[in-house]
């Protein structure tokens, strides 16, 4: 009997091996969604992406990774880009196409599917997470397709890389940003000299990813003391040895790169510990959002982070408004997180579609990366942030402002600010 | 077993690796179809072949140390970090030449193993596995927080191996050199095997106090093991970091560790066809778990994304629980039973 089994075993082992090599040579060359009926386009624009959806960071992914693909659809059924072509003269429609792959944050898995799908000649890649940006941000280049990093560590952005386009905020921009609004926060209470500062975030690639000399050098310009780096593990359940410590250092302000649910923790054991008035914890935007003050309704009131967006609540901004529209339509969560990402994949197909009035289809990645360095942008979420690339910087988030966790939502507390530049000179 | 009809008449040929005439046929057309495969195989094909040698290396090295010599270690991953520094350290901020950057991987890598194998000259099992543990933790924050040698979270971007003047850039050119490397050190690792190094080993894996009054030197063949495995690991990260073109801590996790593990166990410890047969399967599972997600997706998409990707994982997970549980001498025992049955063939029995 034992032995039926073992044969079994094998039998389904080489069926296995067989179906691989069959399904590996044989992957479909893209998702096509239908366009509208009666609609004809003159082609299609095929888009890749790469997407954690699962893994450790897999519960802001998801979200990224659906309005992603729901505005793609949305604009498929509506029959495509639809565009003047300069070739033809006429009103034409481009269909976009994509194709994906689940990397699970992993470098090696990031690597593996862009390998996959570049044999299909994307035009424009989405990557996602930070993992897969690291690997594929020198391949975007080499192999001449467009890259938007929604992960965005520091080698996406510097030295500038002509296909490679960094659309989610710089974190390290984020973050001397975010230091030199702390120095104005506190001279306007009337403390005297400087504040001391910390990095206290979460372990891994995403959370130490503010952790980069030129932060630290900007601070010292300033005169800002760093009095130490906390880095917790994000399994962790106590953090007052942490927090302790920064007490003990004298600090008064943090910042940290987290998701809601480490963050959740952070607001919670601050809250437990009752240094809430001792240390002010302040946050990226990856953590200001719904989750966050579902997960700590109390502990997350009043806690700062730094956005690049409107809170969806601003339904008073009309591209706010329609992003929250377009969120329910797609049955997704109206928050942060969706609203960028819709935005984001709305300021690419925009730019496709100048391509495509200026070139014609066929366009090629040269044409798409002329029409983003041409500019104007699309403003996704009203006059402020203002979004706009050069062809001396690629980033596509250049302003922030600070905001104030305030009931179901954050309310924003500055003026909105010009990022401060922190690539290295050299 | 032997082939029906094959004698050896002198211990070389006892010895040798490949016996017949029909052996040398098969490998010749293997190593034909494997070498003329960038002419016709597209650059995914090439890829997963490339990332499938750089990590049958790493395997063949944790084949020596765990399958022969009895020295478990689930810190592998991290020795392949140590190579691929190397590798990119000395090449990108010393200027160093390739192909010196590579041996000075694998040897550098196998000096940090030989630190971390000093505990094998105490303890065993359990307590050794620890051990490799804690050096799996240890470099990982090496790599994390050394930051002006490794570039911390952002790692360091690795140019492409040049040799001679020739620049491997190309997906092609870089599976030649992966190739060629993979080859030669597999080849060394059967030699190893086959040899008084590797008799020793083994001796050692069976029962190292029986061994040691045989008089075989336990200190020095347990640490020679952990060298040559994290050796062949350095090699491995060397490759890795030319053909990514990149090292970053986030390659080199826990996890890959214990996948190596894995790869070994499925394949069949002690051998190094066993390594190969490991490495390839899990590879191809790998690589169709990759491709299953969006398919399942598009064909069933009220199972959702999550659903769709989170299956594949399910899936991989359960394969190697089966052969576990079923063979857990791995693929390679089948295959030599296998062997067995047609060499016998019409005698076949079972």
């Amino acid at each position: 009997m034992r032995s039926k089994i073992k044969v079994g075993l094998m039998t389904a082992v080489v069926a296995l091996l067989a179906i691989s090599l069959v399904a590996i040579s044989c992957a479909p060359s893209g998702v096509a969604t239908p366009t509208a009926p009666g609609e004809v386009s003159i082609g299609t624009i095929l888009v890749g992406i790469n997407n954690d959806c699962t893994g450790p960071t897999a519960a802001n992914q998801l979200l990224v990774f659906q309005a992603m693909t729901g505005v793609i659809e949305k604009v498929n059924a509506k029959g495509g880009i639809v565009y003047n072509d300069p070739n033809t003269g006429k009103e034409e429609r481009v269909r976009i196409a994509y194709e994906w792959g689940d990397d699970k944050n992993d470098t090696a898995r990031g690597a593996a599917i862009y390998k996959r799908i570049i044999s299909h000649d994307p035009l424009l890649y989405f990557s996602n997470t930070s993992a897969s940006t690291i690997a594929l941000a020198e391949w975007f280049n080499r192999d001449k397709v467009v890259g938007f990093c929604m992960g965005c560590p520091l080698i996406a952005r510097y030295p500038v890389k002509r296909y490679v386009f960094p659309s989610m905020q710089s974190r390290t921009d984020e973050c001397a940003t975010t230091i030199k609004w702390c120095v104005q926060d506190w001279q306007s209470k009337g403390h005297p000299g400087m504040p001391t500062f910390a990095f206290f975030t979460m372990g891994g690639a995403f959370g130490e990813s503010s952790i980069e000399p030129g932060v630290e050098a900007y601070a010292k310009s300033l005169g800002v003391k760093i009095a130490g780096k906390w880095i917790f593990d994000p399994r962790a359940t106590d953090l007052s040895t942490e927090f302790q410590a920064m007490v003990g250092a004298g600090v008064n302000y943090t910042y940290g790169n987290f998701v809601p649910p480490q963050f959740a923790l952070v607001c919670k054991e601050q809250r437990r510990l009752g240094l809430e008035d001792a240390i002010k914890v302040i946050t990226d935007s990856n953590a200001m959002w719904a989750k966050l003050w579902e997960l700590a309704p109390e502990a997350s009131q009043g806690k700062l982070g730094n956005v690049e967006r409107p809170d969806v609540t601003e339904v008073s901004i009309p591209e706010v408004k329609r992003y929250v529209e377009l969120l329910k339509n797609l049955e997704l969560p109206v928050d942060g997180i969706g609203m960028f990402t819709a935005g984001h994949t709305e300021i690419a197909i925009d730019a496709m579609k100048k391509a495509l009035e200026t070139k014609g289809y066929p366009i090629s990645a040269d044409d798409l990366v002329e029409a983003l360095e041409r500019g104007p942008l699309l403003q996704a979420w009203g006059p402020h942030p203002k979004v706009y690339a050069t062809p001396e910087d690629h980033m596509l988030s250049r302003e922030c402002a600070m905001a104030k966790v305030s009931g179901a939502k954050y309310v924003i507390i500055s003026d909105w600010m010009e990022m401060v530049d922190t690539r290295p000179t050299k | 077993m032997l082939p029906c009809g094959t004698r050896s008449f002198h211990y070389e040929e006892d010895i040798a690796i490949v016996r017949t005439r029909a052996q040398w046929g098969m490998l010749i057309a293997f190593l034909i179809i494997l070498f003329t495969l960038p002419l016709y195989g597209n650059v995914y094909i090439l890829s997963i072949l490339s990332m499938a040698a750089i990590v049958l290396i790493a395997v063949q090295g944790l084949n020596l140390l765990t399958g022969y010599c009895g020295q478990l270690s689930v810190g592998q991953a991290a020795f392949v970090g140590v190579g691929a520094y190397i590798t990119a350290i000395l090449t990108t901020r010393f200027g160093v030449p390739w192909l010196a950057a590579l041996i000075s991987a694998g040897l550098g890598a196998g000096l940090v193993g030989i630190i971390f194998g000093l505990p094998a000259l105490k303890i065993k099992g359990f307590y050794l596995a620890m051990t490799t543990l804690a050096a799996q933790f240890i470099l990982d924050w090496c790599f994390l927080h050394l930051r002006e040698w490794t570039g911390g979270v952002s790692g360091l971007g690795v140019d492409n191996a040049s040799i001679g003047g020739i620049v491997f850039a190309s997906e092609q050119s870089k599976y030649y050199l992966i190739m060629i490397i993979t080859f030669v050190m597999v080849f060394f690792a059967k030699n190893i095997a086959r040899t008084r190094v590797g008799r020793a080993f083994v001796a050692i894996k069976d029962n190292d106090l029986a061994a040691n009054v045989m008089g075989i030197n336990l200190r020095f063949y347990k640490l020679l093991a952990f060298f040559l495995c994290c050796g062949f690991a350095g090699v491995a990260g060397s490759l890795l970091a030319q053909y990514m073109n990149l090292v970053n801590p986030a390659q080199f996790s826990l996890g890959d560790s214990i996948l190596y593990l894995g790869m070994l166990v499925v394949g069949g410890m002690g051998s190094i066809t066993g390594g190969i047969f490991g490495t390839v399967f899990f590879q191809l599972l790998s690589t169709l778990t990759l491709v299953l997600s969006p398919l399942l997706y598009a064909v069933f998409p009220g199972l959702g994304m999550v659903a769709s990707s989170a299956m594949t994982v399910f899936f991989y997970a359960i394969i190697i629980m089966l052969f576990l549980i079923f063979e857990p001498r791995g693929i390679n025992h089948v295959w030599l039973a296998f062997k067995g049955s047609y060499r016998l063939y019409p005698f076949a029995y079972q």
